[in-house]
């Protein structure tokens, strides 16, 4: 079954992949518009088969295959060998071997352009069809087809047959001639050029993805412009796939490899010309050689820029996407939903040095010490009430509050130095003889250091070499060094000198206190004069969420307790932890660093329990705050009304006008003993800040263990138990 | 122009010598409003004597002791201590800033539970727990800290009739340098007592041992025997993991933090001589962090503050009755409030204020309250401005233990008014009159009518 399901996929998907997707539907419109011509479509066909056996019998990634990566240079190259050449005896071997030339083309450009992040587009094609042209081209018992030949005769003959006149019926309709000129780009693609099929086609791609058909639109568009304004032919745009590029480019550039915004469009527009000068160059160039440059231009062009975009200092302006969904709508909502997860990608996870309130009184870039290359530093304190740092009158370095407390390690590490030889300063003294004071140097490994400075004289309870926890106590907060009055200076760099050039890294969670209200932030950067504590984490749900691998979650409903729904948990090659369910093909990749649960991906069934699990538990906070709501959204797609995400979809690139938000809060009635604590959550579809679509969820946590999760999905509640 | 005030002729003692720097002058200074309300509106729509509680007062030195304590050790939990002031309205001031609730009877464990604190959120303490007490800590599942064994009989007996479980501490007394050592409540650290009930608790399956308890004393002003508290309660935790692989979750130090009222016989004032939160912060820290728990076992930090918590927050207003000549020459007033009310008297010189303006003469005085009793004397020697009858006083720092210490003595109570963190007044405990008294009194048929 498995078999029969990859071959089909790994089929379909050869044709659709053309249109950068892999989505059924158009793969099947293309399959179907390779048989206008019997003979093409059977060629296509079996090239397409021929060259997914290679890959599978030579072990090549199976994804890959399944995904039609091997098999869309094939329907281009087949295409293009039935276009020009007659069926005879010499054909068909001469077809196989091409084949088996564009698979090893296939595999060598995949690893070249793949290990420095680049596709390879269409170069295998480009370049088998050169190599068997330039070679076999002309050779005498390779015959053409009577249609390039008897060009007129063929025509008027071929214009009687009902197939003819059934793809070209729309041809004769008044349409304004951008619209039938784009139609008819669109099926040049597949060496037509009918508005039926063009129609077809963009009707396909709309389908599919609606910012895919936006680029088409804005690709021709540019294209026709240009073209007009340099005064050139616009025959050019139907022949020999030529116009192909520009809508190839566009779906690449504008919204593929690149996360869509009006950004990419416009780069679509601009690099059309240029589209069209590697036209003209190459068309010169081959000439001389007989050769065709099909969609020579695009591949150039897009991998040129693709370059670009990747070999910046600062990766602004554009975004390449990261993972590759095939459809620049999920890309893009799950892009813009992931942000901030994917920062748990994050080498080392460093906390607040200290227990308790803080306020930050010098930030980043802060006007009284951070200047310059220590601009990336944070200074602790602890006021009052009236904002005042001090008791009494201030005079001695004990009157001030931050004196004297405890100091912790932000992450874990191994102590590299300690400086232990400053006297505290009194009041109003400045010691810049000792910039930093007593100080130590964490080595959290992986090239990443953190320096604590302006410790209290003899404070220190550690040793060079000792294995610290963010729990661990490093010593006092001082007023040694470069300090008017007790603070902790709080830094991270990547050497292990004391005062190197300080790296901005932010802090991984942390509570802040603003205006009576509370708020949990994960990888932010206090700003100055922000109040902020480290997350009072709950063991009971610390315990409960820390879903360990190769485990399984084993859920009953309430009214029906026989039948158990289970769930695997793994983590993947790239050590992603996910949940699987296998009886809807479900899964959902999830994070969790002690202090956070968030579930940041799902992939499957929409209708699955996995998915409310999803929903559920997009990102709780492992602590017990009665006032706090931790606040997120999903991705678009997920949890929106068809009807609504369609129009959405045409301007996602440019904003959002529904949204599906998730609001989650932990309450516990006991923290410290293994006692009952409740999640609540909700997800809704606000569209035009009107409430669409609400769903409510409630998780219970007992004894350090999932108990059960209820569902409330208007009105209708459904209780499943953990086992 | 304001008519001038009356003061009644005063002597003085002139004294050569040097002039004092600063003058004639008082440093008493007039107390006309608590919290921006006037004390004579106060007085006028709620009577005198009456009791003020400030909300603000309350909530702010609550997050004061709760941020410092925060910043010295990663976990805390505050327990009302219900003895202190066990007024509804002050409770759940409390409550409604995280504090659970410290009981000491079933009466403040109802009390409690009526406030609506959970159960498991209510720690039972003290030595005079009954059976009934129990059963009703047990069905709430609250934590109760065993103060002798035959307690610990009663309650296991108990369990095992009931067949149910219940989380326990031991109360701990212990020789932190603190004299006298209050060696009456729970069991001995020193002479190996504590060591002994704990290893019993652990002998008894229906006994969770969750906790360990000490209360060192009261009014503490040396702040480094928390310190050595928490050292030895720390050090029986330990022992426990070692022996029993068993991590104490809480560790409860108790109250007695000073409030700065001074105490009768002291030199100083109270205010110069207490230790601050932070003292005391650091210093049970100190003890805690380096007693060799694993970073990640630290237990909770238990504090059952109540004087220091609520002092400050409390206020009597009353009034002059009489002003009167001792036969040996002092001058004497007579307040309308006495020690029924007013019971810290004996312990503290209470700081007593003017609510009025005054001149700048001052006279020794003894302020007697209104009982006929010789002992009701709220200052032996107090300097006081020259004070008519109706003239208002204010006592300060008077919120803890007053008003549930309090007599039904001669006098009815008074109305205890509270002003919340916006300046409003409310009645939180409206005054005693004779009906509430003689409510729940029963007499006999045969005395009910007679003949005079």
């Amino acid at each position: 079954m498995d078999k029969v399901k990859s071959l089909i996929n790994s089929t379909v998907r050869s044709y659709s992949q053309i249109f950068f997707s892999v989505n059924k539907i158009i793969g099947l419109i293309i399959f179907l518009i390779t048989f206008i011509d019997i003979f093409t479509g059977i060629c296509t066909l079996t090239g397409v088969l021929f060259i997914n056996f290679l890959a599978k019998i030579f072990g090549c990634y199976k994804s890959d295959i399944d995904n039609g990566i091997f098999g869309f240079n094939a329907v281009l190259l087949s295409m293009a060998f039935t276009f020009e050449y007659k069926f005879n005896g010499i054909f068909l071997p001469i077809f196989f071997i091409s084949i088996i030339l564009l698979f090893l083309l296939t595999v060598y450009f995949q690893n070249r352009l793949n290990n420095k992040g680049l596709p390879f587009l269409t170069f295998p094609f480009l370049i088998t069809y050169w190599i068997i042209f330039l070679s076999l081209g002309n050779v005498s018992f390779i015959e053409y087809q009577d249609k390039l030949i008897y060009l007129d005769n063929y025509q008027s003959k071929e214009q009687l047959s009902a197939i003819y006149n059934f793809v070209h019926c729309l041809d004769s309709l008044q349409l304004p001639q951008i619209v039938s000129a784009y139609f008819k780009t669109l099926s040049s693609v597949f060496f037509q050029s009918s508005v039926l099929v063009g129609l077809v086609l963009s009707l396909g791609i709309l389908y599919t993805s609606r910012i895919a058909f936006s680029t088409t639109i804005i690709g021709f568009a540019a294209a026709y412009y240009w073209l007009i304004l340099l005064g050139l032919d616009l025959n050019i745009l139907v022949q020999n796939l030529q116009g192909t590029n520009f809508i190839f480019m566009a779906i690449a550039l504008g919204s593929f490899f690149i996360l869509p915004n009006y950004k990419s469009y416009l780069a679509v527009f601009f690099l059309a010309p240029i589209v069209v000068l590697f036209l003209i160059t190459g068309e010169k160039i081959f000439n001389v050689f007989q050769l065709k440059t099909f969609t020579l231009s695009f591949s150039l062009v897009t991998i040129l820029f693709l370059i670009f975009v990747k070999n910046r200092y600062t990766q602004n302006h554009f975004k390449l996407i990261a993972i590759q969904y095939y459809s620049p709508e999920k890309a893009l909502y799950k892009t813009l939903s992931n942000a901030k997860h994917l920062k748990n990608t994050l080498i080392k996870k460093f906390e607040i040095p200290c227990w308790g309130k803080w306020k930050i009184t010098q930030g980043y870039f802060g006007k009284i010490t951070h200047l310059g290359d220590w601009a990336n530093a944070l200074d602790f304190s602890i006021v009052d009430k009236k904002e005042k740092t001090y008791m009494n009158y201030g005079e001695k370095t004990t009157d001030f509050y931050a004196y004297d407390k405890p100091v912790l390690a932000s992450a874990e590490g191994y102590v590299y130095d300690i400086t232990n030889n400053v006297n505290d300063n009194n009041i109003g003294d400045v010691d810049t003889e000792n910039n930093w004071g007593n100080t130590i140097i964490i080595n959290h490994m992986n090239g990443i250091f953190s320096q604590i400075s302006h410790l209290k004289k003899d404070s220190i309870k550690v040793d060079i070499g000792n294995f610290i926890t963010k729990d661990t106590q490093l010593a006092n907060c001082g007023n040694s060094g470069r300090s008017p009055e007790p603070h902790i200076h709080f830094q991270i760099q990547l050497s292990p000198v004391k005062g190197s050039k300080t790296l901005a890294y932010p802090l991984t969670n942390y509570i802040l206190y603003k205006n009576n209200e509370i708020s949990l932030k994960t990888f932010e950067t206090p700003k100055e004069n922000d109040i902020i504590s480290r997350i009072d984490v709950s063991k009971n749900l610390s315990e409960a969420f820390n879903l360990k691998p190769n485990s399984e979650i084993i859920l009953r409903n309430e009214k029906d307790l026989d039948n158990a729904i289970t769930w695997k948990i793994n983590t993947d090659s790239y050590n992603n932890k996910y949940i699987k369910c296998e009886q809807t093909n479900s899964t959902v990749w999830f994070n969790y660093d002690g202090a956070i649960f968030s579930t940041y991906d799902f992939e499957g069934d929409t209708k699955s329990l996995l998915f409310d699990f999803y929903l559920a538990t997009h990102k709780i906070l492992l602590a017990s705050y009665k006032n706090l709501k931790v606040e997120d959204f999903f991705p678009t797609m997920y949890f929106c009304n068809s009807f609504v995400l369609f129009f959405q979809d045409f301007i996602a690139p440019f904003g959002h006008f529904t949204k599906s938000k998730y609001i989650s809060n932990s309450y516990s009635s006991d923290n410290i003993f293994s006692k009952e604590e409740t999640i609540k959550s909700s997800v809704a579809n606000v569209t035009f800040s009107k409430k669409l679509k609400e769903r409510n969820f409630e998780i219970i946590v007992k004894d350090n263990k999932l108990k059960s999760l209820s569902i409330n999905n208007k009105e209708k509640i459904c209780k499943y138990i953990f086992d | 122009m304001e008519k001038l005030k009356y003061e009644r002729p005063v002597i003085t003692k002139l004294n050569t010598g040097c002039l004092n720097k600063f003058g004639t002058k008082t440093t008493l200074t007039p107390v006309l409003q608590i919290d921006g309300v006037p004390i004579k509106k106060i007085i006028k729509e709620y009577g005198s004597p009456c009791f003020v509680l400030s909300e603000k007062t309350i909530r702010n030195t609550y997050k004061t002791a709760e941020h410092i304590f925060k910043n010295y050790y990663p976990k805390v939990q505050f327990a009302w201590s219900y003895k202190t002031n066990y007024l509804n309205a002050v409770c759940n001031i409390f409550h409604s800033e995280g504090s659970w609730a410290e009981v000491v009877s079933s009466f403040e464990f109802k009390k409690a539970l009526a406030n609506g604190v959970p159960g498991d959120k209510i720690i039972f303490n003290g030595p005079g727990k009954t059976k009934e007490a129990l059963l009703l800590a047990v069905e709430n599942n609250a934590l109760i800290h065993i103060d002798h064994y035959d307690e610990m009989y009663v309650l296991v007996d108990l369990l095992k009739e009931i067949k149910s479980k219940a989380r326990v501490a031991i109360r701990v007394n212990l020789d932190s340098g603190i004299y006298p050592m209050w060696d009456r409540f729970g069991f001995n650290y020193e002479n190996g007592n504590a060591w002994t009930a704990i290893n019993k608790i652990f002998s008894h399956p229906e006994l969770e041992l969750v906790g360990l308890h000490t209360h060192i004393g009261t009014y503490i002003l040396t702040a480094d025997a928390y310190k050595i508290a928490s050292q030895k309660l720390s050090d029986l935790a330990l022992k426990i993991k070692e022996k029993f692989n068993k991590n104490i979750s809480y560790i409860d130090l108790g109250g007695g933090f000073a409030s700065a009222n001074s105490l009768k016989g002291a030199y100083l004032q109270g205010s110069d001589t207490i230790p601050h939160f932070e003292d005391y912060a650091r210093s049970i820290s100190e003890g805690l962090l380096n007693a060799g728990f694993e970073s990640s076992e630290l237990p909770t930090l238990f504090l059952e503050t109540g004087r220091a918590l609520i002092d400050d927050a409390g206020y009597l207003l009353g009034s002059v009755l009489a002003n009167k000549r001792l036969t040996d020459g002092r001058k004497a007033i007579v307040a309308n409030f006495g020690v029924n009310i007013l019971f810290t008297s004996f312990w503290y010189n209470h700081k007593i204020s003017p609510a009025q303006e005054f001149s700048y003469q001052t006279e020794d005085v003894v302020l007697y309250g209104p009982l006929c009793m010789n002992i009701d004397i709220i200052r032996e020697n107090i300097n006081l401005p020259l004070l008519n009858r109706g003239d208002n006083l204010v006592v300060h720092r008077i919120g803890a233990y007053n008003m549930t210490q309090w007599m039904q003595f001669i006098e009815t109570r008074p109305n205890i008014v509270l002003i919340d963190t916006k300046g409003a007044i409310h009645l939180v405990r409206e005054k005693e009159d004779v009906t509430i008294v003689t409510s729940q009194e029963r007499v006999p048929e045969h005395l009910k009518n007679f003949d005079l």
